[in-house]
């Protein structure tokens, strides 16, 4: 007799199906929407250090015990696994799998571009160290060689040819002064051992980690012999054993960050999978880490704080900010909206960054932590 | 070589914020005032379907039975017809009237005295009787469409208290710490207006048809009335 009651409930049945059920257009537009941003972060000093010393003080690549790489895996599985995974994968595979020339073969043409548009230091001077390969000699062979032993010699000399752009932004920050002064050594280091490994193209399969190992080990190899054989070398079995270990740290978890020697972390995954992370590689995210470190001036008493903020920020192919860094999450904290600014204004005070263009897919958009612990 | 690999250990699931997933994850305040307001909105619409069918029959019904009155068919026929049967609307006045008109001539003494208002005092009764059926419950979605924004808004506001909760307790201003509680907030106001819209609307629109419908009772229950009266007038003089 009274169809109201009827009616109205197989209406919200209806309607309440058709929200479960979804809207077929509208889902379509939420999955083109989401995109992964390249995930960097800055992990406090310490730790890093006392993994990286022991591999430091290892030789190139042999030293370097997989055995002290996988406990410190198996200690810091979940955020430290990324960090893990760079140092243990270089001395397990190049022992096991020392052949594996298909990862060198492809950076070596990569790199030739680059070097072209940024003259700085990074790339033009891993070129000549490649000696072994013929290919990159022709292009700056002259250039690489000589800062390779020089650098090794003296790495602070040597920074000024190498990293001009990053080492103006530190001198504004007073309070940076040392630290900058630190890290302009390691970049030293770094930029050498980038050098030799990107000599052999081995760079995209290397990690960050591997960077300032391989600087030490670097160092001392130029300072008792020519060192390019055995770089050349090293890089080539981080490259070999790199993709290993990235499949398995991806495995282990989604998203595994690698702290690189001093000052980096790469973390490898994204959420959602969509993110080739597994191309960076730990090198080339280290070197955008600590370009972005050069410029970044934490407000006095947050590192004490134990306040870190994260910021996304989109960037063109020729390593310029498009667009804004946006704060992703911010501390509630008084020296928060500081530390969120210092950052924001370290981003847009160090570009343009120094990327691999043929990777633009991957860093295209990147989410950077800031933990100002790292930096004290 | 290895980054295929990588790329499918990766695929993580993907947290899906559908409105369902909001429901759920919502502080059980925030779940009640949900859940009422979607009663309310169901029983709304219960009401609004019945007040829509009630009034089309109810019109159908006048138009048909208007059309027998004035086509010169005997009151006595229809009258008969119609009080057999459980009337509603324009014939039950009918047959209230006509029924209190034959009452007044049985017996051997008519008592057409006072018949006139005898007979104007059944129809106010009988037109009351179906105006109030009319209007029964309309009140029901006055009362969803006033305060449904606001208990969707009471809602809405200890979403909020929760979202702020979330910062104080993470320390943390994140989007993904704000975010769940502000979205539960908003979904709290937005399922207060789904049901309050309707509700007003309906509410304006089917409170003007009773008061149409009630109209045209009155003015039929007046024409009868004259058309009684000049009966009654003529008997007095015969």
């Amino acid at each position: 007799m009274r169809p109201g009651l009827p009616a109205s409930v197989v209406l919200h049945a209806a309607l309440i199906a058709w929200i479960v059920v979804g809207l077929p257009w509208k889902r379509a537009a939420e999955d083109a929407v989401v995109v992964d941003a390249m995930p960097i972060e800055f992990v406090p000093v310490a730790d890093v250090a006392a993994l990286k010393l022991g591999q430091k003080t290892a030789k190139p690549k042999d030293e370097i015990t997989p055995k002290e790489t996988k406990q410190a895996a198996k200690e810091t599985e979940g955020t430290r696994a990324g960090t893990d995974a760079r140092e243990e994968p270089p001395p397990p595979v190049p022992e096991a799998k020392p052949e594996l020339p298909m990862p060198q073969p492809k950076p070596e043409p990569v790199k030739a571009p680059e070097p072209m548009p940024e003259p700085p230091k990074p790339e033009p001077v891993r070129l000549p160290e490649p000696r072994p390969q013929p290919k990159p000699e022709p292009v700056k062979a002259p250039e690489p060689k000589p800062d390779l032993p020089k650098e090794a010699e003296k790495a602070k000399d040597l920074g000024e040819g190498k990293l001009p752009i990053p080492k103006e932004p530190p001198k504004d920050t007073k309070a940076l002064d040392k630290i900058l002064e630190d890290q302009k050594k390691l970049d030293d280091k770094k930029a050498e051992e980038k050098r030799l490994a990107d000599a052999k193209a081995a760079a995209d399969a290397k990690a960050k980690a591997d960077a300032k190992a391989a600087a030490d080990r670097a160092a001392k190899a130029a300072a008792d012999k020519a060192a390019a054989d055995k770089t050349a070398e090293a890089a080539k079995a981080r490259a070999q054993f790199n993709p290993g270990q990235i499949s398995d740290i991806l495995n282990k978890n989604r998203t595994g960050s690698s702290a690189a020697p001093v000052q980096q972390t790469a973390s490898l995954g994204s959420p959602s999978g969509r993110l080739n992370v597994a191309r960076m590689t730990q090198s080339e995210t280290d070197a955008l880490v600590g370009q972005i470190k050069r410029c970044w001036n934490p407000p006095i008493g947050s590192a004490e704080a134990g306040i870190g903020v994260t910021l996304r920020f989109s960037m063109n192919q020729d390593g310029t900010l498009s667009g804004q860094p946006e704060i992703i999450e911010a501390p509630a904290h008084p020296l928060g909206p500081a530390l969120a600014a210092s950052a924001r204004r370290a981003l847009m005070q160090c570009g343009p960054y120094k990327m691999p263009p043929e990777k633009y897919a991957a860093w295209r958009l990147v989410e950077a932590t800031f933990n100002p612990k790292d930096v004290f | 070589m290895n980054a295929d690999v990588a790329q499918v250990a990766l695929a993580a699931p993907n947290a899906s914020i559908s409105l369902l997933t909001l429901f759920w994850s919502a502080h059980i305040v925030v779940k009640l005032v949900m859940a009422g307001l979607f009663l309310a909105s169901v029983w709304c619409w219960a009401i609004i379907v019945d007040k829509i069918v009630l009034f089309l029959r109810t019109r159908r019904q006048m138009d048909h039975f208007e059309q027998v009155f004035w086509s010169g068919q005997s009151l006595e026929d229809l009258y008969r017809t119609l009080s057999a049967r459980n009337n509603n609307g324009m014939p039950a006045l009918f047959v209230a009237a006509m029924r209190e008109w034959k009452r007044s001539h049985e017996g051997g003494r008519p008592a057409i005295g006072s018949l006139q208002q005898r007979i104007d005092k059944v129809m106010d009764v009988t037109i009351n009787r179906e105006v109030e059926r009319f209007n029964s419950n309309l009140l029901v979605l006055a009362t969803i469409g006033a305060s449904g924004p606001f208990i969707g808004l009471f809602g809405t506001v200890w979403g909020i208290m929760t979202a702020f909760q979330g910062i104080a307790a993470s320390k943390n201003t994140s989007l993904a710490v704000v975010a769940p509680g502000i979205a539960e907030a908003l979904f709290a106001t937005a399922i207060g207006l789904v049901a309050s819209i309707p509700a007003v609307i309906a509410y304006n629109k089917l409170s003007s048809d009773a008061g149409a419908l009630g109209n045209r009772l009155e003015t039929f229950a007046d024409e009868f009335s004259a058309i009684l009266s000049r009966q009654i007038d003529e008997r007095h003089a015969a």
